[in-house]
């Protein structure tokens, strides 16, 4: 098979616009992680699809707004994660849950805003969708039903394993050197373990690949053909992108002195995954005991911040030593990242305009089956 | 060193073989014996180990290296605590402590450190070799400051916090507790609780919980 992936949709300023526009702009995507906005006032910051977004919560309600004052444009929040009313810092304006412009110090006296002009001042909301623990946000101005983009298999399975999560998070970012979709591309790949991860990832459980000859003969048919996707069929096909469960045995699973501490996700020894397309990877490596979660978010055609949350099962009951294994299951994660990183940086750089096409094998049907998908939104042949 | 006691080291690792051969060097007429662990052993303490040394008659030190934030080392020290034993803490003969400094039991410091005026030392804290702790600062318990590790004056170090070699902690900075700070640096405002600080990774890690 070759693929259809052209090297301007991972180098070129306009393949990324559009894609922001055209994919971004209009899919459901990962925000953040309910643990962290649980408490009132308790907010979290990120910057996607080029829009400063504020996810804060007031009294129990969870809210998703521009992140911008709009007095003078002066960012609401400061830091990424925070507790704090939603105020502007810079002359007091202060928001409430509808994003009202509640308190405007010295209104009457020196901004002498009228009644009509004070209702006008709102700030720009966001539809959040929350699965379990997982939060998504949605920029369109008319955003599709959520069981559009993802199957209700898929859901049940993401609420049930995030309902698992502690409220305990470790969160760090990487700013890394690729394309996104390289990320995916990898993660759809259970051939390259053995090879990117031998001391590491690929001790501890074994990926095999392996072909669906149903899938492999629709990817071989619809990577071929000319004709373009229908909506209807391009949704359907993208439903099925995002998938999740046990992946893989675990060859010798490693029995912690805290699993007795926390209360376990399922009781099987496998390695998990979920894939929440686009741009969203949940694995456990430990059999449901912990967990991490991995934003992947473009910032350009060649970088990619990739944040990624630690957290373990809900403890049955607090231990003092908890932060000590975040701390050291984090570290040790960072091996097997930064081997991924290693290797998807290197892809990047090698790619140029005069670069080979991509030859992928059978094995890899569904990464040819999201290209197919990818190159005809990017064309213009269906939108979202 | 005011304890004459027998002393008995218990651990495993650098710390334990450091303390170890130090303690025997400056006193040299002490009765001081050593009980090293294996790695399972660190958290279970086999009660038989230690039947042949009288918590009354007997000093400890619980020596284990930084890891898992200190609490290793915490835990074999109240295991050994809760049996009855008191720890002794060492302090090199050229490291210089002030006199109106405070050191608590089971601390390790290490030749060339300065502890100042008035400073204090929690239980179970490391400050390795050329380390400086300032006027009115204070370690709580269970830190590990490594080598040349300086802290200013009235800073305050939060529990089960490490610091790595060459940390500088500005004078009255905050570092919170359950830190690491493993990349050599100047920090001149606080660090919030459960900060790590690590050159594998490209900012800082944080743990926030609700």
């Amino acid at each position: 098979m070759r693929s259809n992936m052209d090297h301007r949709y991972y180098l070129s300023e306009e393949a990324y616009r559009r894609e922001q526009e055209l994919l971004f702009g209009r899919l459901w995507q990962f925000l953040t992680l309910k643990p962290l906005v649980s408490k009132h006032n308790a907010f979290v910051t990120r910057r996607l699809c080029g829009i400063p977004v504020v996810v804060q919560n007031f009294q129990g309600e969870i809210h998703a707004f521009q992140n911008v004052c709009l007095h003078r444009q002066q960012a609401l929040q400061w830091e990424s994660e925070g507790r704090r009313p939603l105020v502007c810092r810079y002359h007091a304006w202060g928001y409430n849950a509808r994003g009202e412009a509640e308190n405007i110090p010295f209104c009457e006296d020196i901004y002498r805003f009228s009644d009509a002009r004070r209702k006008e001042l709102r700030l720009r909301e966001y539809p959040l969708e929350i699965i379990g623990n997982v939060i998504f946000v949605n920029f369109s101005p008319d955003p599709i039903p959520i069981g559009e983009q993802f199957d209700t298999g898929f859901l049940e399975s993401l609420r049930s394993s995030s309902e698992a999560y502690d409220d305990e998070v470790m969160l760090t970012t990487f700013h890394a050197q690729f394309n996104w979709k390289l990320a995916y591309e990898n993660l759809r790949d259970p051939n390259h373990p053995r090879f990117v991860h031998p001391q590491s990832l690929a001790k501890a459980v074994t990926f095999l690949p392996r072909i669906d000859e149903a899938m492999s003969a629709e990817a071989k048919t619809l990577s071929t053909s000319d004709a373009p996707l229908q909506r209807e069929a391009a949704m359907a096909l993208m439903r099925r992108f995002s998938w999740g469960g046990p992946d893989a045995p675990l060859d010798d699973a490693p029995g912690y002195e805290w699993h007795r501490r926390v209360e376990r996700w399922g009781s099987a020894d496998w390695y998990y995954n979920w894939l929440a397309f686009p741009n969203l990877h949940i694995a456990s490596a430990t059999g449901g005991y912990s967990f991490i979660v991995e934003h992947h978010v473009p910032v350009a055609p060649g970088r990619t911040d990739l944040l990624v949350h630690w957290v373990t099962a809900k403890k049955s009951a607090r231990y003092a030593w908890s932060p000590a294994v975040l701390y050291s299951h984090m570290v040790g994660a960072r091996t097997v990242l930064a081997e991924d990183i290693k290797v998807m940086e290197m892809v990047q750089a090698a790619l140029h305009e005069r670069a080979p096409a991509p030859s992928p094998g059978d094995y890899e049907a569904m990464n040819m089956l999201v290209d197919k998908w990818y190159v005809d939104l990017m064309e213009g042949r269906f939108a979202i | 060193m005011a304890d004459h006691e027998p002393l008995l080291i218990v651990g495993a690792g650098n710390l334990f073989e450091r303390a170890l051969l130090q303690w025997r060097q400056l006193e040299p007429g002490r009765e001081i014996r050593a009980l090293e662990l294996e790695v399972d052993e660190i958290a279970t303490l086999p009660e038989s180990a230690l039947f042949p040394y009288a918590p009354e008659k007997t000093r400890v030190f619980a020596a284990i290296d930084s890891s898992a934030l200190n609490f290793a080392r915490l835990d074999l020290f109240t295991r050994l605590r809760l049996l009855g034993y008191r720890a002794a803490t060492f302090v090199h003969p050229r490291a210089s402590v002030d006199p109106s400094a405070r050191v608590a039991e089971n601390c390790f410091i290490a030749e060339g450190a300065i502890v100042g005026p008035e400073a204090r030392i929690a239980y179970n804290c490391h400050v390795g070799a050329g380390a400086t702790i300032g006027f009115r600062a204070e370690m709580q318990h269970s830190c590990w400051l490594d080598a040349g590790v300086l802290c200013g004056d009235r800073c305050r170090i939060g529990t089960h916090s490490t610091l790595g070699p060459g940390t500088v902690i500005g004078h009255g900075v905050k570092v919170g507790s359950y830190c690491a700070l493993e990349i050599p640096g100047q920090h001149a405002s606080d660090v919030p609780d459960r900060t790590y600080i690590h050159p594998l990774f490209d900012r800082a890690v944080r743990i926030l919980s609700a």
